[in-house]
């Protein structure tokens, strides 16, 4: 019964459960998804981890290749990342190439870890000028239910924490190159950025309402395409809001987003570092 | 021709398999909300995801009144090869994929239950060693089953190449990439194997007709030796499954 | 699945790769052993006995062995011994054998499917139980011996919780390994070295003779004599860094303190000298050079220096009298860039024929070896049978060569004979040419057809019947494996021109042996017949040989033919190819033929049909020779060989008639023909055969020599080469022409087979015959190559399959190496054979003859004896002749000695070195006083040779060695076929 309610009468099916104070998984509106972690599971990735929010799943996997760094730049190596959205993931995307959403989701996400300094790019760099690394993060999103840069952003940062470099030796008399496998070091992670969604649904055009970590449907039912509020962390530093439609802000419900978003963090840190340890996956 | 060294001389393979067995094959069902069918699939270390969209209608240019259209999209995620692959999908490779799935899935779907629509089946392989094709349409057997299409039979696929112990020659099924690189014959068969059709059937490099046809008999048994792995996961998936999607759709 | 799973990852990073691959856990391997009651073995599976008999004195308990890898690639020698039986050859082992010594390997393998010797191969690597991942930070080396340690005790184990009764073997850890050894105690593993074990098994006479020596460590420097060597890893580096270099060691068969190494980027070889810069590499060794500053570079010393030390001790001596005479001399060209070994990459031993010099010390066990091979050193090695081997040809394996050590230390392998026992140096020519000459195996002989095999019907139906045709054999006498035959008949007139039916028939070897049985592969392995002068090493078993593949006259045969439609100026009208079967009429020597045309009387079919093919041969020939084909010549020498005693009492050089030719010509064509046809039909995988054209330079010193003579030689194209060679003739001098071939012959390239995909459709040019393809398909009993040819002929003309091997262009072209190899070792046995005939037949006498020299060296002429085709060097005393480096001519006084001069000289044998009986060829006229022989009319028979030799000579005569050898055949000739 409630299925064809849901179909004949969105709006007023949406706005029956916001009324209640509740959401139509029974999430009160500031509560997060249980999130999901596994690291390595990719074996032919340099690092890799997918992470399950809620239902939206996306898998990270990270590859490592020897460059030569940019004229301008000669003491920076790369870092480039990238996200798909491929038509698997959910009925809005066709196959073909990638869509609108699919390059402002990437662009968000590789602006976020730019802002948030956590990788130095000169720690990339093995020989200035003649050698660096490119550190290629490809994330597929292979569910998308909603807060997709939150999920991107938790298998990133993952993905980093495993990553090991091989340490290499450049000759620069023969150019020769020797990488050396056995010797590899952790790439240094400068913080942990964190980003959090919100849906921002105005509740009979009086109400502004703030949905923390909203499913597809949400985020469909606030009138954008994804989430309206992203918010993102590094360590207790703001290093990046992003505000896409939706209703418009009041100073209160901004506060309270980030207060929010503060709150999420800490919880993201322990579910990383409870993984990376060993101890499997938790909230 | 086979190449050497695929088989030691106590008769396993490089891997420690013997030439008739299988990787290990580890497969679920349901595993997304969005399609409307999925399944995620192992064998040995190729990893792939399969989801199913439809059937829906269809656009206007594809549209057939006879029958449902397939629609295939393999694509292989840039991490899943030991070299960094630069183009997920699109490029001939995977064009041709797409293709060979589509013809073998066609071949199980029963067409005809839907005129005017159209079933998305998307492939994502997350990992690769070795056997994509043979993975792929095997997660998508499960994925189809689980959206509930209805099918004519299981369609699986299996490969075979051809070993060769001192002086005989051994096919061995279930090419892993170290076998496919060592330069051997590589059979690829999908069949629908309670019918005991060949639905599609490939071959890369030379091989002797005197061989052929053991090779395609070790390929054969290893679709039914899949096909008896596909439907148990589908039984205990039925078994435990459907309470499980209930709670989540409530 | 029954499986369990485990990753091994392996992480390559060339350029970042990442590989992954999965490493299968199983519970359904076997131990192998009747003691264990819960592996699930069939009977044939139960390698190892229940309880077994211990054969070595230190264990008293029944028990099986397990080996680590340097055990199995040091000792394989004990190990053919079936003194050790019930041993575990655990994978980890097997996989290090295989990549570092493939030959090992083989051995091991063979040793392992020997039921009689109960080996068992445990996989343990994939063995739920006893596979071991490897610990960050552990060597690979260690891991492994960790691994081998594991299943050592796993059985140990398996067998006490397994037995029925409470008595189980125990296992034995055999390593030489001592830190492997202390780890395995303290696991509580019964170990032991080999030498231990080995001195204590008794009943196997000569087994610890075998046993590699132990070897010490690099780094060891006790009573060092030689500098250490480098590790590989800095070996690695030097190169890369580009202070040290890599080449092949050739040491110097007149000086044993001195040897070259080619060295890429370097014109001319390395010299290396002295103990020190050798610094104990072997002949074919890739070694690591370090080239000296320019200032230190030496010429070659030039000098004669033999390893004589009688005295077994271990001190380095000699170095001044060589490096005093190789002082550098400025502004000599002749300087060479010097250096010396600094590290060994890999040795390139292998087993070396030789002879034993018993120590004076009565019942020591410590004896010098000397081999046959002169620029292999002397070795020492342990024998306690000294007595009994001191008058034998042996066979001795290298072991290693310490730092401290004068001479390199081995072990015997087995006695060959006594030596002068013809058959005992017979194996040794066999041996020292790797000609595999063993038994044929009871699995080759399963393959043969009965005795009385006749064929069968449905042969009869397939092939088309030729056994009214006149066929006819043409061979040299003796001949028993009767290869091909011919026959020719009129069938009519097109355009004026009669026109003749010829074909040549090919025995059809490949009906009977089938592509991948036991004596195929027997056959490719061995891939060529081997002609000794008293004895034939067969490629196929006799029975094919000499009787079912043999065209024997008034036999049914089964035949492969070549048919050509020809006009009567031998234009091919057309060819057809086809299996047969046929009766000849007549198996005909090379003489017979010729009286048969020659004999105007005889007016029956076979003589008719000879007078076709010989009128067309000519014709044939002709053609042939008009676009290029050259006509060479080599001396080639026929012993008479006493029936009884197969000692040669005569040797002549070889008669050759017109019917030689006659048949040549048609065995060209037929060759030819196929060729076109299998290249046609499978471009890729065709056997052809090549012979590139030799480069200019090679031609130098021979140009120099004709124009001494004054004859300008064209050598641009082959055409022109065979032009000018035929228009230089001296009429007064009728042997000078055959000589000037004789000495062209020696410019070629060697002809070799190939695989057509392997090379540009340009380089499949045959210089000598002139003609654009060619292969070999006349000889399938004797060639391989031939087999291989008649096998893509007939699937390209019957239809049938090729079989699969035959279109792997890969398999095939390691097939060409191997043929080519065989085929190049077969021709120096032969000429071994030669030489070693040659000194028997002057062991007993002397005789004058005329000769001609073949070439002016430094010291000494190369002259050859046209009557026996025998050649060798006449040594010329520096103090009495000078020699002309610009004109290439000796002189003495007034004597000038050039090449093509006509000379009599003196032969003998000088028997003084046992192992190097050489021919002396001495000076008779022109008579250069006080070195002339001078004939004594009534002291011709004369048998102590060193006694008469003139002083002055003597010690000329010990300079060089060379054996007296007949030339290289060019690739064209017929194999001359002896009895």
């Amino acid at each position: 019964m409630s299925e064809v309610y849901k179909l004949i009468h969105p709006v007023k099916h949406f706005n029956d459960y916001i009324s209640i104070k509740t959401r139509l998984d029974g999430r009160n509106f500031d509560e997060h998804r249980n999130i999901k972690l596994n690291v390595n599971s990719i074996k032919t990735a340099d690092a890799s981890a997918v992470v399950k929010c809620g239902n939206t799943t996306v898998v990270c996997g990270i590859k490592l290749e020897l460059a030569v760094p940019k004229a301008e730049e000669p003491d920076l190596g790369f870092l480039i990342t990238n996200v798909e959205l491929p038509a698997l993931c959910s009925s809005k995307y066709r196959p073909g190439p990638p869509s609108d959403y699919a390059q402002v989701i990437n662009n968000i996400v590789s602006e976020i870890i730019k802002n948030s300094k956590c990788i130095d790019l000169k720690d990339l760099c093995i020989v200035p000028d003649k050698l660096a690394w490119v550190v290629y993060c490809d994330m597929v999103c292979i569910d998308h239910d909603g807060s997709l840069v939150d999920a991107c952003i938790i298998a990133l940062i993952a993905s980093f924490k495993t990553l090991l470099l091989p340490s290499v030796n450049y000759d620069t008399e023969t150019e020769e190159i020797k990488v050396e496998t056995n010797e590899r070091i952790n790439l240094k992670i400068h913080g942990l950025p964190v980003a959090t969604s919100f849906a921002v649904y105005e509740h009979f055009q009086s109400q502004i309402i703030l949905l923390t970590d909203p499913t597809n449907y949400e985020e469909e039912m606030c009138g954008g395409n994804g989430s309206n509020l992203i918010i993102s962390y590094n360590k207790g530093l703001l290093c990046g809001i992003q505000k896409l439609g939706g209703g418009s802000l009041s100073t209160e419900n901004n506060e309270e987003a980030i207060r929010l978003a503060e709150q999420h963090t800490i919880a993201v840190e322990k579910v990383i570092n409870a993984c990376l340890e060993g101890k499997g996956t938790n909230k | 021709m086979p190449a050497a060294d695929l088989l030691s001389s106590q008769g396993l393979r490089l891997d420690g398999r013997r030439p008739n067995e299988l990787r290990r094959i580890r497969c679920k069902l349901g595993v997304f909300t969005q399609p409307d069918g999925s399944a995620y699939l192992e064998q040995g270390n190729t990893k792939v995801l399969a989801a199913v969209y439809g059937p829906h209608q269809a656009s206007k240019s594809k549209m057939s009144t006879e029958a449902v259209v397939v629609n295939c999209q393999y694509s292989m995620a840039t991490f899943s090869t030991g070299e960094r692959k630069n183009r997920p999908r699109g490029d001939r490779k995977s064009q041709e994929m797409s293709m060979h799935l589509r013809q073998a899935l066609t071949a199980a779907i029963k067409t005809e239950m839907y005129p005017r629509s159209q079933i998305d089946i998307y492939i994502e392989v997350l990992q690769a060693d070795g056997g994509t094709y043979c993975a792929s349409v095997n997660a998508a057997s499960l994925a189809l089953i689980d959206s509930g299409i209805p099918l004519r039979a299981y369609v699986t696929a299996c490969s075979a190449s051809l070993g060769r112990q001192s002086a005989t020659h051994e096919p061995l099924v279930d090419v892993s990439h170290i076998e496919e690189a060592a330069d051997g014959v590589c059979l690829t068969v999908a069949s629908l194997p309670s019918t005991g059709s060949i639905a599609l059937l490939e071959m890369s490099n030379r091989l002797h007709m005197d061989h052929f046809n053991i090779v395609l008999t070790r390929a054969m048994q290893g679709c039914r030796d899949i096909e008896v792995i596909l439907d148990g996961a589908v039984r205990q998936h039925l078994a435990e499954g459907w309470t499980k999607q209930d709670v989540i759709t409530i | 699945m029954w499986t369990t799973k485990t990753f091994l990852t392996k992480t390559k990073r060339g350029n970042i790769l990442k590989i992954v691959r999965e490493h299968y856990l199983r519970d359904d391997l076997l131990c192998g052993s009747a003691a264990c009651n819960t592996c699930p073995h069939k009977d044939d599976e139960l390698v190892l006995e229940t309880s077994p008999d211990s054969p070595c004195a230190l264990f008293d308990f029944p028990h099986y062995l397990v080996l680590d890898t340097n055990v199995v690639l040091h000792q394989i020698d004990v190990l053919e011994e079936d003194a050790l039986t019930n041993v575990i050859i655990l994978q980890t082992v097997l996989e290090e054998v295989k990549h570092q010594n493939t030959a090992v390997f083989q051995r091991l393998l063979d040793i392992i499917s020997n039921k009689k010797r109960k080996f068992y191969s445990f996989v343990n690597e994939h063995h739920k139980d006893t596979y071991i991942e490897r610990s960050p930070g552990e060597k690979q080396n260690d891991r492994n011996d960790r691994s081998i340690r594991k299943a050592t005790s796993w059985y140990e184990y398996h067998l006490s919780i397994n037995s029925l009764d409470g008595k189980f073997p125990k296992i034995i850890l055999v390593t030489d390994d001592e830190n492997n050894r202390k780890l395995a105690q303290e696991d509580g593993i019964i170990c032991c070295s080999i030498k231990d074990y080995i001195e204590n098994v008794s009943g196997f006479v000569g087994l610890v003779d075998k046993l590699s020596k132990n070897v010490m460590p690099e780094t060891c420097s006790k009573d060092a004599l030689y500098p250490a060597h480098l590790t590989p890893s800095q070996i690695h580096e030097g190169i890369r860094c580009g202070q040290l270099y890599q080449g092949t060691y050739h040491a110097s068969r007149e000086n044993f303190l001195e040897g070259n190494a080619s060295v890429n980027g370097f014109e001319k070889s390395i010299l290396l000298q002295g103990h020190i810069g050798i610094n104990r590499a072997i002949d074919g060794d890739i070694v690591a050079i370090e080239i000296f500053p320019k200032e230190e570079w030496r010429k070659p010393s030039n000098i004669v220096l033999e390893d004589k030390t009688e005295d077994p001790e271990n001190i380095l001596e000699e170095e001044t009298v060589l490096l005093d005479a190789a002082k550098p001399v400025d502004n000599d060209d002749e300087i060479t860039p010097t250096g010396k070994v600094v590290g060994i990459i890999r040795r390139k031993w292998r087993q070396y024929c030789g002879i034993l010099m018993p120590s004076k010390f009565h019942g020591a066990t410590r004896h010098l070896f000397t081999p046959a091979e002169k620029r292999i050193p002397r070795v020492r090695i342990e024998t306690r049978q000294s007595e009994i081997l001191a008058s034998q040809r042996i066979l001795v394996a290298l072991d290693s060569w310490p730092r401290n050590s004068r001479y390199p230390l081995g072990h015997l392998v087995r006695a060959l004979g006594p030596i002068g026992d013809k058959d005992a140096e017979n194996e040794v020519i066999l041996l020292e040419h790797d000609v595999p000459h063993a038994r044929f195996s009871e699995a080759v002989l399963n393959c043969l057809p009965p005795n009385d095999w006749t064929i069968p019907e449905e042969e009869r139906q397939k092939r088309v019947d030729l056994r009214d045709v006149c066929v006819c054999s043409v061979d040299p006498p003796g001949c028993t494996d009767i290869d091909d035959a011919l026959h020719a008949r009129r069938l009519g007139s097109s355009d004026g021109l009669a026109t003749y039916e010829v074909g040549v028939h090919i025995a059809d070897v490949t009906y009977f042996v089938k592509p991948d049985t036991a004596l195929d592969k027997e056959a490719a392995s061995r891939s060529t017949t081997v002609y000794l002068v008293d004895r034939r090493i067969d490629m196929v078993p006799e029975l094919l040989s000499s009787n079912l593949c043999s065209l024997r006259g008034g036999e049914e045969r089964l035949a492969f033919s070549c048919v050509w439609e020809m006009d009567e100026n031998a234009n091919v009208l057309s060819t057809k190819f086809h299996k047969s079967i046929i009766k000849s009429k007549a198996a005909m020597t090379y003489e017979e033929a010729q009286i048969a045309i020659d004999d105007s009387s005889r007016k029956d079919e076979i003589a008719k049909s000879l007078r076709v093919l010989n009128k067309l041969a000519k014709k044939l020939k002709k053609k042939r020779l008009d676009s290029g084909a050259l006509l060479l010549a080599s001396p080639e020498i026929r012993f008479q060989v006493d029936s009884e005693t197969h000692d040669p009492i005569e040797v002549q050089a070889k008669k050759i008639v017109d019917t030689n030719s006659m048949v040549e010509e048609f065995m060209l064509l037929a060759n030819t023909s196929v060729a076109q046809k299998i290249l046609e039909e499978f471009p890729q995988c065709a056997m052809l055969r090549r012979h590139p054209a030799p480069p200019p330079a090679n031609f130098d010193t021979f140009l120099k020599a004709a124009r001494q003579q004054g004859f300008e030689i064209d050598v641009s194209t082959n055409k022109s080469f065979s032009k000018s060679l035929n228009e230089a003739v001296i009429p007064e001098r009728p042997f000078f022409n055959t000589l000037l071939r004789i000495m062209a012959t020696r410019c070629m390239q060697q002809a070799a087979y190939f695989v057509s995909g392997s090379l540009a459709a340009d380089h499949y040019y045959h210089y000598g015959l002139a003609c654009p393809i060619y292969t070999h398909f006349t000889s399938p009993i004797r060639r391989y190559a031939d087999v291989v040819v008649h096998r893509l002929l007939a699937a390209s003309v019957a239809g049938a399959g090729p079989h699969a091997a035959l279109l792997d262009a890969r398999r095939q072209a390691a097939l060409a190496d191997t043929l080519n190899y065989r085929h190049r070792h077969a021709q120096l046995a032969g000429r071994a054979s030669v030489a070693l005939n040659t000194h028997i037949l002057f062991k007993n006498r002397v005789e004058i003859e005329s000769a001609v020299v073949l070439a002016v060296k430094r010291n000494a002429l190369q002259v050859l004896i046209p009557k026996y085709g025998l050649e060798g060097p006449l040594y010329l005393p520096s103090e009495k002749f000078t020699y002309n480096e610009e004109e290439h001519v000796q002189k003495c006084g007034d004597v000038v000695l050039k090449t093509f001069d006509e000379l009599t000289v003196r032969l003998s044998l000088d028997s003084s070195n046992l192992q190097h009986r050489k021919l002396v060829f001495e000076l008779v006229e022109p008579h250069v006083p006080g070195f002339s022989y001078v004939p004594d009319a009534g002291n011709m028979e004369v048998d102590d040779v060193a006694d008469t030799a003139a002083p002055s000579s003597e010690k000329t005569h010990k300079k060089r060695e060379i054996p007296a050898a007949a030339a290289p055949k060019p690739s064209k000739k017929r194999k001359s076929r002896r009895k």
